[in-house]
């Protein structure tokens, strides 16, 4: 009997996605799954849900509950982390939109500062879990994912994996723009996280990058509201149409990771690409206010459906997380793309880095499949984003300024919009607003 | 006795320099000196030039000249080329698209550079054709520019042997003495990169460690803001550079700031103020080319004693240590076969080279600090598309490689560069037949 924990429950839209994804195996549903969170009004809320389900279907999974990071690590066999540190509150982000840039998870500036915040505590999970669990897999989804896999791997013995679901919502994008079943497409997608290659897409084994292109001669195909969950996908279908291959995530986040979408004093060009509309809350909430007006609503919401007799369906997402388990745990062999060190996987890209590609998933674990060379021009898109990420990196475990200041010039969007003393002073600014989680630095 | 021949001889400011700095040596003074040019004149002129100063100085140095590439190329040991083609008025035709679009620049990055390597590489690729049949063994000694992505077509497609050399490492050498004071024979140094964005990773005067007392001297700005801190103006970038990244870089602050976003943006003269940076000039260079070959003639006419001196450019130096066995380091352009190892394999890196009787030996360099390597990975993604596209002759990729070049994505949209690349091929027309 395996015990899955997860760090960061509370986040229970998430973990409640998660936790029916798991149980939605038969073979998973004898297994121990531990919740854990620092805050235990959510943890609370997790955790009955959890019960409730697990009651309902009659399953015999056991649901442990508990604030004590340690406790729920005790003799844990996989780690599942969505924390964020802080919560909701992002002074970056506001920082960020100051000077012109994005103001994302992850992307420039707020995803430095997200990675001040997150990377120690993932850090120190790991500490733990070589103590704990050493033999435990470390599924970890939260953000800024790239960074936080890149110090884990460096920094630590944890086996781990990196997860998005940006991969899969992709391809299911795809199939849609082509009016492909998903069950008919299959794909080849390496690079970095929210920022990887369709580097094969095809309709019943044939090639349907044509069809797409052919399709996406009509812009209002990828323009219009409804193209993506984030709103219209200009920015996608530009990059597709001038670099030859589609890429993961969603328009709006990756327009973080270059310089062509966003410049200073042009809202023409924010115009063009459609950039200003995926900025309504429930898509994409930037304001506190905006945020805790939606959780609260959505806590409202479930708190009911628990208290009531609602009955919680077993579905599943498009998640890895429960997939990655089923396939360790039963030897049924999956094919996930997860984000792991390069080890000459992808060979123009920087070795030693964080890269997202195809993995095997089966009783003797998780392996990175090879990929070699990625066409030039998006080997040159991503590697502009690891140099920036290397260097943040070994600015938050060695704590060091300078480096994070050099990142932040690195970082391809701040570089085009802001001077060296600009981002100087962005820096400085951030490094006030986020002075609680900056104690020590150099 | 060697064959040394000078391909592209008829820029003579440079040819005259090199062939001066070949006879410095005395160990060298019993070779031939082939010049060669396409265009006769200057051909003349620059041979009657080496053919004085041999007789002045009786040299027994044999100067033979000719138009004909394949008889200069037979049997030679050493084949410098220092070739332009098209000549100032393909240059300007795409400077004057560029400069539409804010990127006037020099011609070795950006557009520009992405475009003279178009023109360059085919005639480079074509010696070197030339070469595989009449010099397999020879030497090929490259200073045309764009540096880079010359060196990088030549390893890619020939087998010939080959350097790629530029004075930018030396000549912040004697900067940086400058900087600090310091007599330059009392300096040393450890540089790599990339041409014209190599780093001084080591700086030493009489074996220590120099930087401190070069980050001490640049406390006061004065002291690299003044209109003659450098021979090309004020040094500002390259200060700005140091403060910022930490290492001094090669060449010269005009061109750093085409190879980095932070110092030229779209609509903002003030940068131009704040960083003091030369608007490249469409310099009256034509007027000054015929006044210096006016002032050349009129020497040569008038027995002037031409004067024997080393300019301190590579090209001598090599072949005399290959020649004569006398071992020599210097910085030249090469395959990064692993030698730096958190740069792309196969790039053209600029690394130290040991230069003896076997060859010309890159030496390792290892990790460069990474936020350097950064810095020089962004130009080599532009180097790499613009080297496949005018091989492959692609006009997708060569579009890709201006998309590429930070400075142009900072200051234009993908529409804007589309729109430019397409100028830009108009503008070159003559030089970009069968492109697909």
């Amino acid at each position: 009997m395996a015990k899955i924990v997860i760090i960061g429950a509370g986040s229970h839209i998430f973990a409640k996605n998660l936790i029916t994804d798991i149980v939605s195996y038969p073979e998973l549903r004898e297994n121990t799954i531990a919740l854990m969170d620092i805050s235990k009004e959510p943890l609370d809320l997790i955790t009955a849900f959890a019960n409730k389900l697990v009651k309902q279907h009659g399953f015999g999974t056991k649901i442990e509950s508990t604030t004590d990071r340690r406790e729920a690590l005790n003799g844990a066999d996989y780690v599942i982390v969505t924390i964020q540190v802080g919560g909701g509150r992002q002074a970056g982000r506001d920082i960020a939109e100051k000077y012109g840039l994005a103001n994302g998870w992850t992307g420039p500036a707020s995803g430095i500062i997200n990675g001040i915040r997150q990377i120690p505590v993932i850090l120190d999970i790991c500490r733990d879990m070589e103590e704990l669990c050493p033999d435990a897999w470390l599924l970890e989804y939260a953000n800024p994912l790239s960074t936080i896999i890149w110090a884990v791997n460096d920094y630590t013995k944890v086996k781990n994996i990196g997860l998005c679901h940006s991969v899969p919502h992709t391809a299911a994008q795809l199939a849609k723009y082509i009016g492909a079943p998903i069950d008919e497409v299959s794909y080849w997608v390496a690079g970095i996280n929210h920022l990887s290659w369709f580097l094969e897409f095809k309709w019943n084994g044939k090639d349907a990058y044509p069809l797409l292109r052919e399709k996406f001669k009509d812009p209002d195909v990828y323009s219009n509201p409804e193209a993506h969950w984030g709103g219209p996908d200009v920015v996608r279908g530009e990059l597709f149409k001038t670099f030859g291959y589609f890429t993961t995530e969603a328009s709006f986040i990756n327009a973080y990771f270059l310089p062509y979408f966003r410049k200073r004093n042009r809202p023409d060009v924010l115009e063009q690409y459609k950039l200003e509309t995926h900025n309504h809350p429930e898509r994409h909430p930037k304001r506190d206010s905006e945020l805790k007006k939606l959780t609260q609503a959505a806590d409202k919401e479930f708190r009911e459906q628990i208290s009531g007799d609602y009955v919680f369906p077993i579905t599943k997402s498009r998640e890895y997380g429960a997939r990655i388990i089923y396939s360790l745990e039963t030897g049924v062999p999956a094919r996930i793309n997860g984000n792991v060190k390069n080890t000459g996987l992808i060979t123009n890209l920087m070795q030693g880095s964080c890269v997202e590609v195809p993995c095997l998933v089966d009783r003797e674990g998780i392996h990175p499949c090879y990929v070699g060379e990625l066409p030039p021009q998006v080997a040159a898109l991503n590697e502009a984003n690891l140099h920036a990420q290397g260097l943040v990196m070994r600015g938050i475990v060695e704590k060091d300024k300078n480096k994070i200041f050099q990142a932040s010039l690195l970082d391809p969007l701040t570089a085009a919009i802001l001077t060296i003393d600009e981002t100087k002073q962005m820096v400085n600014e951030l490094f006030e607003a986020e002075a609680k989680y900056l104690k020590g630095y150099k | 006795m060697a064959k040394i021949v000078y391909i592209g001889a008829g820029s003579h400011q440079f040819a005259r320099r090199l062939i001066t700095d070949i006879l410095y040596y005395p160990e060298l003074r019993g070779n031939t000196i082939t010049l060669m040019d396409i265009a006769k004149e200057p051909l003349d002129l620059i041979t009657a030039f080496a053919r004085k100063l041999v007789e002045q100085q009786k040299f027994s140095t044999r100067i033979e000249s000719t138009t004909d590439r394949r008889k200069a190329l037979e049997g030679a040991n050493y084949v410098i080329t220092t070739i332009r083609v098209g000549g100032q008025a393909a240059a300007q035709a795409d400077r004057a698209v560029a400069e539409k679009y804010e990127l006037k620049t020099g011609n070795i990055i950006g557009p520009i550079g992405v475009f003279d390597g178009a023109r360059e590489i085919p005639v480079l690729l074509d010696i070197c054709r030339d070469m595989e049949e009449l010099c397999p063994d020879a030497w090929l000694i490259n200073y045309t520019n764009p540096m880079a992505i010359n060196t990088w077509a030549v390893n890619e497609y020939s087998k010939i042997k080959n350097v790629g050399l530029c004075h930018s490492v030396q000549h912040t050498a004697t900067e940086l003495a400058k900087y600090i004071g310091a007599p330059f024979e009392e300096i040393s140094f450890w540089t790599a990169g990339i041409n014209h964005m190599a780093w001084f990773l080591d700086f030493r005067w009489r074996g220590e460690d120099a930087y401190p007392i070069l980050r001490e001297r640049f406390k006061d700005p004065a002291v690299y803001s003044a209109p003659d801190a450098h021979w090309d103006g004020p040094d500002i970038v390259r200060a700005e550079v140091f403060k910022t990244f930490g290492y001094y870089v090669t060449e010269c602050s005009t061109i750093m700031a085409e190879y980095v976003p932070y110092f030229r943006k779209r609509n903002r003269p003030e940068l131009y103020d704040k960083y003091k940076l030369r608007r490249v000039e469409s310099r009256a260079a034509a007027t000054e080319q015929n006044n210096k070959d006016a002032e050349l003639m009129q020497q040569i006419k008038e027995n002037f004693q031409f004067p024997m001196s080393h300019s301190g450019e590579y090209v001598s130096i090599i072949i005399r240590a290959i020649e004569a066995g006398v071992p020599a380091r210097i910085n030249g352009n090469v395959k990064n076969t692993g030698l730096i190892t958190n740069l792309p394999e196969d790039c053209c890196v600029e690394v130290p080279c040991l230069v003896d009787k076997e060859g010309i030996t890159p030496c390792f360099v290892g990790d460069l600090p990474a936020q350097l390597a950064a810095l020089n990975r962004t130009n080599i993604s532009v180097q790499e598309l613009a080297v496949r596209g005018i091989v492959e002759k692609d006009r997708t990729k060569m579009f890709q490689a201006m998309l590429l070049d930070p400075l142009s994505a900072s200051l234009l949209t993908i529409d804007e560069i589309r729109q430019m690349t397409d100028e830009m091929f108009v503008a070159g027309a003559k030089y970009l037949q069968g492109y697909k």
